[in-house]
């Protein structure tokens, strides 16, 4: 009896349900990992391209072939990707499948659990180094370099095993992602309890399962940008230390190593520190003040650019700011008019969710209207929490926490739209897009905005945790219909 | 008391919406015959009182499904498609089954569901798809030279050599046979270490992780 008892202690114990949530996202990322046939993430055939050019040896002894990279390509074989890819890629039907929701690889009944190619690609016959130039690669990223070194241990194995691997280590990195929101919740002030739910409410998001499967470098800023926010709102709990400086500072170099999206959080952070030095020194002394506000300039106009810099960037480069102030209000009006519309909006929506164009049904149809439904009575409550009179409910978070993620969300929506528009001068078309998961590196802060809001309306404590629970039921049964009625079925039935 | 049954409706909540989900899986639960070319070939219309008829051998037991390819259909409110399978002379009705659609794109297929045909391999069938409702509805045509393909003909006229784009689809006759195809057709193209039994591993232990974790939270 006794032991009865201690094992249900041990069960509700949090850090038992944490490593229930974080076993389970991982084994559901594995799972969609294998799903999902070769190369058919976001860009995923070029991102393995750019790891195993990283790959490659560094003496380059072989010849290259010039070959333009056309815009229009029919086959993998049209892309510039080293000969195991592209062979590879036509062997396990990738054409087949690439542009074709209807379509799946040809089967084999006779080979079992083999492909009907598979001994070919286990033949290792295919060169696996770049001799098309240029090669098509999607950078050198942090990312990229940390997956190249699996890449480089799996010498001797075959592609799928190299290539499948390289998936396993994103789903990593997504788990990562996915222990550091319960770190923010815990952080912020949420009771263990309601920081399990949120936190597995953020893992049943289907779409974080499905990109942390895919080789891409968003796997690896998506879990940077929550590291970031964990020293952030540690900093705003505890005031500046040498421990969230660092994770800070550690976030924005790892990040700005992987993606430019990183930039965001040099700008928060800068933000931050501005707001650190104000809260130091506004009861203290104006003097002080006027002496922090060029200080903070020289940082902003000197250091900044130097760091970045050195970390690639060339911060003016990337500004859409070129010409005079009417060619810029005029190309900032034409973007406006062509992104701001309700069909870019849906399709953000559609993508952030995850993959709700693949049927036609009720549900695919209109989850996002539900979503939008349950947000905007979220808004009323955030706008109860920032302007009404009542007192905020002791389970939600104090408003400095509140206020930071709406910054990050507001930062990271600017960011990526001023990108949207720089590419768009650039091109003349929406080239880049603001597809949904773009927007997935503030998911556990977008999670806790929506719910502080219900929680703000909701008003009573087991209120708020009934709308938390009814939450987590529905996305973990959403998660759970995405992969088993549409992304299964749409590959294998 | 009271909370004690709030946790008993989340949980009921969570069980239902479970089975909703294994339901509509046991559903789809067939493989399509892949040989059969799927591809937007050329274009035909489908209007009320027409019909399209297509005779196929099927290639093995338990058919239960027809997976068809339509074009981009102004449909305007909708309207009801129609399959029958008949016996080989189109005579003796065996199976029938209906669609009800608001819409028709060509970026995915529409299925036919009809009660297994446990002996199915080597028979030919006849099929026939009515659409009934506005304008038209619009289906592909395919060059096929499978042996199975053995008749086509689209509004009375004969069609030698093509298909509609379409996949017949079979389930086993057992959830244990169906569940190691499936498992061999994801295996297909994987590592070692993605097939096989480390895939129901897998499986096994996301379901199990992710469904204590819900029930722990709702209980706890």
């Amino acid at each position: 009896m006794r032991n009865i008892q201690s094992a249900k202690d041990f069960c509700e114990k949090p850090g038992f349900i944490l490593a229930l949530i974080l076993a389970g996202f991982f084994f559901k990322g594995v799972f969609i990992t294998t799903l999902f046939p070769i190369f058919t993430g976001q860009d995923e055939a070029r991102h393995y391209n750019s790891v195993q050019f990283l790959a490659e040896p560094k003496e380059k002894n072989w010849p290259m072939t010039p070959r333009p990279i056309v815009p229009d390509k029919a086959t993998i074989a049209d892309y510039n990707f080293s000969e195991e890819i592209r062979e590879a890629g036509a062997a396990a039907d990738f054409d087949l499948f690439r542009h074709a929701l209807y379509d799946t690889s040809a089967f084999s009944d006779s080979t079992g659990y083999s492909g009907k190619n598979e001994t070919t690609i286990d033949s290792l016959s295919w060169k696996k180094y770049n001799e098309l130039s240029p090669p098509d690669t999607a950078g050198k990223s942090l990312y990229h370099q940390l997956a190249s070194l699996i890449e480089k241990s799996l010498d001797g194995s075959n592609i799928l095993v190299r290539f499948f691997s390289v998936r396993i280590f994103s789903v990593l990195l997504g788990t990562l992602a996915v222990l550091l929101a319960y770190l923010i919740m815990r952080t912020i002030g949420f009771l263990p309890r309601e920081s399990l739910i949120l936190t597995a409410i953020v893992a049943f998001q289907p779409k974080l399962s499905m990109y942390t499967t895919n080789i891409n470098y968003d796997a690896l800023l998506i879990p940077i940008f929550s590291l970031f926010t964990w020293g952030a709102v540690s900093s705003l709990k505890k005031g500046l230390d040498w421990k969230n400086v660092s994770l800070m500072i550690i976030s924005i170099t790892l990040g700005m190593l992987t993606k430019g999206t990183a930039i965001v959080l040099l700008a928060v952070f800068l933000g931050l520190v501005g707001f650190h030095l104000y809260q130091k020194i506004k009861h203290r002394n104006k003097f002080l003040l006027v002496l922090a506000l060029p200080l903070l300039l020289l940082v902003f106009g000197f250091l900044v650019p130097r760091v970045t810099a050195y970390l690639g960037y060339n911060l003016v480069a990337l500004l859409p700011f070129k010409g005079s102030l009417t060619d810029i209000f005029s190309s900032l009006q034409s973007y406006l008019g062509k992104s701001l519309t309700m069909g870019r909006f849906a399709l953000s929506s559609r993508t952030y969710w995850g993959s709700l164009g693949w049927e036609d049904n009720w549900l695919s149809q209109n989850f996002t209207d539900i979503i939008k439904l349950i947000e905007a009575f979220s808004l009323v409550g955030l706008g109860l929490y920032f302007f009404s009179k009542k007192q905020r409910p002791e389970y939600l978070p104090e408003k400095k926490y509140v206020l930071f993620l709406i910054a990050m969300i507001v930062a990271l929506q600017l960011g990526i739209r001023l990108y949207d528009w720089k590419i768009f001068i650039e091109t003349g078309s929406l080239a880049l897009g603001t597809p949904g998961r773009y927007f997935l590196p503030n998911l556990a802060g977008h999670i806790i905005l929506v719910f502080t809001g219900l929680g703000m309306l909701l008003r009573r404590e087991n209120y708020f945790r009934n709308s938390l629970l009814t939450g987590l039921i529905m996305m973990f049964s959403f998660s759970l219909y995405l992969i088993f009625n549409v992304v299964l079925p749409r590959y294998y039935f | 008391m009271r909370k004690f049954s709030a946790k008993n409706i989340f949980l009921l909540a969570a069980a239902i919406l479970l089975l909703v989900i294994l339901w509509k899986l046991l559903g789809d639960w067939s493989f399509p015959d892949t040989h059969w070319p799927i591809e937007k070939g050329e274009k035909v219309k489908l209007k009320t009182e027409q019909m399209i008829v297509q005779k196929f051998v099927a290639s093995r037991d338990g058919l239960m499904r027809i997976k068809v390819l339509f074009g981009n259909s102004d449909i305007g409110k909708g309207g009801t498609l129609e399959m029958k399978i008949y016996d080989e002379t189109c005579s003796t009705l065996l199976r029938d089954s209906k669609l009800k659609v608001t819409g028709l794109d060509s970026g995915n297929t529409e299925d036919f569901k009809f009660a297994r045909i446990p002996d199915s391999k080597g028979k030919t069938f006849c099929m026939d798809l009515r659409y009934d409702g506005a304008k038209s509805a619009n289906l592909f045509l395919e060059n096929n030279s499978l042996p199975e393909n053995k008749f086509l003909s689209v509004n009375g006229q004969e069609l030698s050599g093509q298909s509609i784009a379409m996949r017949p689809a079979y389930q086993n006759a057992s959830r244990w046979q169906n569940i190691r195809e499936l498992d061999q057709r994801i295996s297909q193209y994987k590592p070692w270490f993605l097939k096989g039994p480390y895939l129901l591993a897998i499986v096994f232990f996301f379901l199990l992780f992710t469904i204590s974790a819900v029930i722990l939270l709702i209980i706890v």
